[in-house]
């Protein structure tokens, strides 16, 4: 990671744990195993990995939807407390922001687009009235939607549009991180397109920060100027998109990128790619 | 004769808002052996179209066309007849492996019963056989696997014992839709290579339902490409890389992002993905395609077979050299077609 530029963010020793099972087949789950990292302000850094990675867990401790059981986060300068009071709960929403996989999942299917906007408007920035209404539009504009779906349900909108109101939806706090975790991968190919592009848009005109967390090294190279590899809560491996992608250093890393289907690509069986054979 | 042939085969879903077109007239045909990859994005109807085959489409659907399996039209047989048929001559594999095993019972018995009573086995013979089968699909630990519920294993081991069922009564055609969806990517490298490998040997024709056209090119001899209902172009793997003849098809291949090289900005389709019923005359495509004329808004392409392609477009003559103009270094990256590159053993056999 750049030293030279400022971090927005910083992580060190970043560990937790989960229980899983009962009676005797209870046992720990490492989500995250000493995780460090620092996000250069402005930058894009893509964090890849399958599931039981630890990169959801890593994006919902960073955003304060879990707490971590060990080590620390630092945002935008600040120390992120393990238990965080509601004002500091509020203070860290305007500076991280995140957009899930699925649009249906984060929006109220009762509430138009306009209200699920200005809902976050009033919260962090006492925004009401007329000059929230004006925002709305600014901001549907920008995730390249029209003034008339402010009136919409998520309901009656594709998957794409839902995407950009989600979108929409945590710009409207202004943070300097976004967070999105798989926010392509529910997409169509031609729709993921436009998503993709319009990101890279947004990142540019707002300098904006993105952990872009997914599983799909071809969105990597697109989007990303630095990765992290993560298995099992632990990185295995980091550098940037070019060096790690085009010469990977991890056996995992090779598999990983062995693994996507491209012109030429053959399906492989690889030894100890399945390795969770039975999760006693 | 062709182990499958679908028809004009037209599918209408009544809803409040009145009768659904979700197939607008698909034909298509699967030589003995041959894999089929059905391509498309959401509401284009793939699935749909696999389901007329199983007759397992919506409640209430109407579906017109015959669905032509070893000759025999599927869309009009018996009760008796058509749970032959599912039993004996078509195996289905879905998106999520939980849905096809009882979560009560473990692999063992799933398996035993299912050769027991398809095949009226001894109970002894089917449990060999039963290992032999899961030992074929790559389960290390057979033993282990036997004794499972299905809550024990992960995503990847259920596909497989999923895909060991499917093959045990060896079928003469494979329904797979979107196997590998749901797992994860090394994961469906593993589970791709086994089907694949199983679906030869066992010499099976297989209709595979993807929105992932690289990972069609990589299993499938054709691939038939679905937009709003229809089949807009049908191909092998390398003359779709090399020289797409729809523009869809060629927006398609651009627009996803490419693994060896970033562009600055990804080439993009217009507008969302329409179902067939919001299809209003001329092109379905037309409303999105950088390439549209007039006519095309009025007039509604046929499905055109020329030259041994398939493509339903009115330009296709006039713009089959720019659309096989490569945007990208992808074209260079096709191997040939994909029986050449098959499995391990055939592979060796050649060199």
């Amino acid at each position: 990671m750049s030293t030279t530029a400022e971090n927005v963010i910083e992580i060190s020793g970043l560990s937790k744990q989960f229980a899983v099972g009962r009676g005797k087949r209870r046992r720990t789950v490492h989500a995250l195993d000493d995780v460090s990292l620092a996000v250069a302000d402005g930058s894009c850094l893509a964090v890849v990995g399958e599931s039981g990675s630890g990169k959801t867990t890593l994006a919902r401790i960073l955003v304060g939807l879990e707490s971590a059981d060990g080590g620390e986060v630092v945002l935008a300068g600040r120390p992120v407390a393990r238990r965080p009071r509601r004002a500091e709960r509020r203070a860290r929403a305007r500076d991280i922001q995140m957009v899930f996989q699925d649009p249906n999942g984060s929006l109220n299917r009762r509430r138009t687009v306009e209200a699920a906007i200005k809902e976050v408007l009033a919260a962090h920035h006492r925004v009401t009235g007329d000059e929230a209404r004006r925002r709305v539009g600014e901001l549907l504009d920008q995730v390249g939607l029209r003034p008339a779906h402010a009136r919409a349900l998520p309901g009656e909108l594709s998957g794409g549009q839902q995407q950009r109101v989600a979108i929409a939806r945590a710009l409207a706090a202004e943070p300097r991180v976004l967070v999105l975790d798989e926010a392509v991968a529910a997409l169509d190919v031609s729709v993921q397109a436009q998503v993709l592009n319009l990101l890279a848009e947004i990142r540019q005109a707002r300098r904006l920060t993105y952990l872009f967390i997914t599983h799909d090294l071809s969105v990597v190279r697109q989007v990303s100027e630095e990765v992290v590899v993560m298995r099992q809560g632990r990185i295995v491996e980091r550098g940037s998109t070019d060096e790690v992608l085009d010469r990977p250093r991890h056996a995992y890393t090779v598999l990983l990128r062995d693994s996507a289907p491209r012109p030429g690509w053959r399906p492989r069986l690889s030894t100890g790619a399945d390795a969770r054979e039975v999760e006693a | 004769m062709n182990v499958l042939e679908l028809d004009d085969v037209r599918l209408d879903l009544p809803s409040k808002h009145g009768d659904r077109t979700l197939l607008r007239g698909v034909s298509l045909s699967l030589a003995p052996g041959e894999a089929l990859g059905l391509v498309g994005e959401s509401g284009s109807g793939k699935s749909m179209t696999l389901r007329t085959v199983l007759r397992t489409e919506p409640a209430g659907a109407r579906v017109t066309g015959r669905v032509l399996l070893d000759g025999r039209d599927v869309r009009t047989l018996g009760a008796a007849d058509l749970r032959r048929v599912r039993a004996d001559a078509i195996a289905m594999i879905s998106q999520n492996p939980r849905a096809a095993l009882n979560p009560v019972l473990r692999v063992a018995r799933f398996l035993v019963e299912g050769l027991c009573d398809a095949r009226g086995e001894s109970r002894e013979a089917a449990t060999r056989r039963a290992r032999d089968l899961l030992a074929q699909v790559g389960i290390a630990d057979v033993d282990r696997c036997m004794a499972s519920y299905p809550h024990q294993l992960s995503g990847g081991m259920l596909q497989r014992v999923v895909i060991a069922a499917a093959v045990a009564s060896a079928p003469r055609l494979l329904l797979a839709d979107e196997p590998t969806t749901a797992l994860d990517v090394t994961t469906q490298s593993e589970v791709m290579a086994i089907l694949d490998g199983q679906r030869r040997e066992h010499g099976m024709a297989m209709l595979f339902v993807t929105h992932d056209l690289e990972l069609a090119s990589a299993v499938c001899d054709r691939i038939a490409v679905l937009y709003a209902g229809e089949i807009v172009e049908i191909a092998t793997p390398a003359q779709l890389h090399a020289a797409p003849r729809h523009p869809y098809t060629r927006l398609l291949l651009d627009s996803r992002p490419n693994i060896a090289a970033r562009v600055p900005a990804l080439p993009v389709i217009p507008g969302r993905p329409i179902a067939a019923y919001e299809v209003e005359g001329g092109c379905a495509f037309a409303a999105r395609c950088p390439w549209a004329a007039p006519r095309c808004e009025r007039e509604e392409p046929a499905l055109v077979h020329d030259a041994g392609r398939t493509t339903r477009c009115l330009r296709a003559g006039e713009l089959a050299d720019e659309l096989a103009g490569a945007p990208a270094d992808d074209a260079a990256g096709v191997s040939g077609a994909p029986a050449e590159t098959g499995r391990d053993g055939e592979t060796e056999a050649r060199a």
